[in-house]
C-alpha cells in the first residue's frame, strides 16, 4: 500500500496534467489575448459561439487538410484559436458594457505593444484589428467587431505565426467567425476612421 | 427514412450479421450523472444505440444512396454512439453546460454554442495527430442528446462552425451527421 500511494496520487495528474500544460502553452504565447470577458457579456437567453481550437486540434486539422494543401501550413504555423460572438439582442446597458469592454480591451492591447492594422467604422460596425509583431513574424491577430445595428460583438484571437495575407483562408475552411471582417480591414491602417 | 429508423435497420442487420452493438448505450461513462447534478432531475432515457465499425458503415452507403433526402454525411464515420435522454419536468435548467464539469477527460472543447436555452457543445480528442473521436452534447430544455462520433471528422468542425455562425444552436445542432435522430 505504501508503494501504492504515490501512484494513486500521481496517475491522476498525469491524466490530466496534458490539457492543463496545453492551456498554459497557450497563455504563453505573446499573441495569445484571453478573451473570456466577452463571452460573460452574454444574458441566460442570448446567442453566443464559443470557439477554442489549441495546438493539438489545429495540428490534427493541417493534418486533415489534405484536400486543401494550401492551407496546412497557415494551420501549423497557429498555436491557438478562440472566438467568442455574443448577440446582444438590442439589450443598451450590455450594448454599453460591451463597447466599454472593446475600449478597455483597445487600450491594453495597445500599451501591451500591440500594433493597430485597421479600423473601419460605419453606421453597421466598428471594427479593429490589431496585430502582434516580433522582428518581421506576427505572432497574434485580434480581430474587435462592435455590430451597431445586429447588437453582436465579436472577439477572435490566433496565436502562434500568422500568416496575414491567408487569414482569410483560415476564416473561409473553419468557418472563424468574426475573420472575414478581416477582409473589410485590407484597405490599410487607419483608413475608413 | 428518419435516421433513427436507418440505425434501427442497420442494428437489425448488424445484429444478425453477429457484430456486437449496445442497445442500451448511455454516452460516455458518468457524462449522464454530470448531468443530472446540473439539472438537479435523473433523466429518462428514451434511446441509445452504439454502432461498430459494419455497422456504422452500412448505414453510411444506405445514407449515400439516398442522399437525395437526407442531410447526412456519414461516410466518413467509423463508429457512433447516440442517448437521447427526456428531461423530466421540475428539471432545473442550467445557465449552461459546462465541459469541465462533465467528468470527461482528454477530451478538449471545440465549439460551445447557446442559443435561447438551447446548447451544443462539441468536443474533440485528439490522438496521434488526428481527430478521430468527438462528442457532442446537445441540450434543449426537454432532451439531452449525447452523440459519441468516430472516424475522420476533421472536416465536422468547419461545417458546424458555419453553422453556428449562421444559424447559432440550433444551426449547430443541424450540422451533426446524427442531427435527424
Amino acid at each position: 500500500m505504501r508503494f501504492l500511494l504515490p501512484v494513486i496520487l500521481v496517475l491522476p495528474m498525469m491524466v490530466t496534467a496534458p490539457a492543463a500544460a496545453a492551456d498554459t502553452e497557450i497563455e504563453r504565447l505573446d499573441g495569445f489575448v484571453d478573451g473570456s470577458a466577452f463571452c460573460g457579456l452574454a444574458g441566460e437567453d442570448d446567442e453566443v459561439v464559443e470557439v477554442h481550437l489549441g495546438p493539438s486540434i489545429l495540428s490534427a486539422l493541417a493534418r486533415g487538410a489534405g484536400e486543401d494543401p494550401d492551407i496546412a501550413p497557415v494551420l501549423e504555423g497557429l498555436r491557438s484559436i478562440t472566438a467568442c460572438v455574443v448577440s446582444l439582442r438590442g439589450d443598451p446597458a450590455r450594448a454599453e458594457r460591451a463597447e466599454r469592454l472593446v475600449r478597455e480591451t483597445e487600450v491594453r492591447l495597445e500599451r501591451g505593444g500591440w500594433e493597430r492594422l485597421a479600423r473601419v467604422r460605419d453606421a453597421e460596425e466598428r471594427v479593429d484589428v490589431f496585430v502582434r509583431n516580433d522582428e518581421r513574424i506576427v505572432r497574434g491577430v485580434t480581430v474587435l467587431v462592435m455590430g451597431r445595428g445586429d447588437g453582436e460583438v465579436v472577439f477572435v484571437n490566433l496565436a502562434g505565426t500568422v500568416d496575414l495575407a491567408r487569414i482569410g483562408e483560415i476564416g473561409d475552411t473553419l468557418h472563424v467567425p468574426g475573420l472575414d471582417e478581416m477582409k473589410k480591414g485590407e484597405t490599410g491602417p487607419g483608413e475608413g476612421r | 427514412m428518419t435516421l433513427r429508423s436507418l440505425l434501427g435497420a442497420a442494428l437489425g442487420v448488424a445484429l444478425v450479421a453477429g457484430e456486437v452493438s449496445c442497445v442500451a448505450y448511455r454516452g460516455p461513462r458518468g457524462v449522464e450523472a454530470a448531468i443530472e447534478r446540473e439539472i438537479g432531475a435523473e433523466l429518462e432515457r428514451e434511446f441509445g444505440l452504439k454502432l461498430g465499425w459494419t455497422s456504422t458503415r452500412l448505414v453510411g452507403s444506405l445514407t449515400r444512396s439516398d442522399a437525395g433526402d437526407e442531410p447526412l454525411d456519414l461516410r466518413d464515420l467509423t463508429g457512433i454512439g447516440v442517448a437521447v435522454f427526456a428531461v423530466p419536468e421540475g428539471a432545473r435548467p442550467p445557465r449552461r453546460l459546462d465541459a469541465r464539469r462533465l467528468g470527461l477527460r482528454g477530451w478538449e472543447t471545440v465549439i460551445d454554442v447557446r442559443d435561447e436555452g438551447e446548447q451544443v457543445l462539441l468536443l474533440a480528442k485528439p490522438r496521434g495527430g488526428a481527430i478521430r473521436e468527438m462528442l457532442a452534447v446537445v441540450y434543449d430544455g426537454e432532451e439531452v442528446v449525447l452523440a459519441r462520433l468516430r472516424g475522420r471528422l476533421d472536416r465536422l468542425i468547419g461545417r458546424m462552425l458555419g453553422a453556428a455562425e449562421e444559424d447559432g444552436a440550433r444551426g449547430a445542432r443541424r450540422a451533426l451527421p446524427v442531427s435527424e435522430i
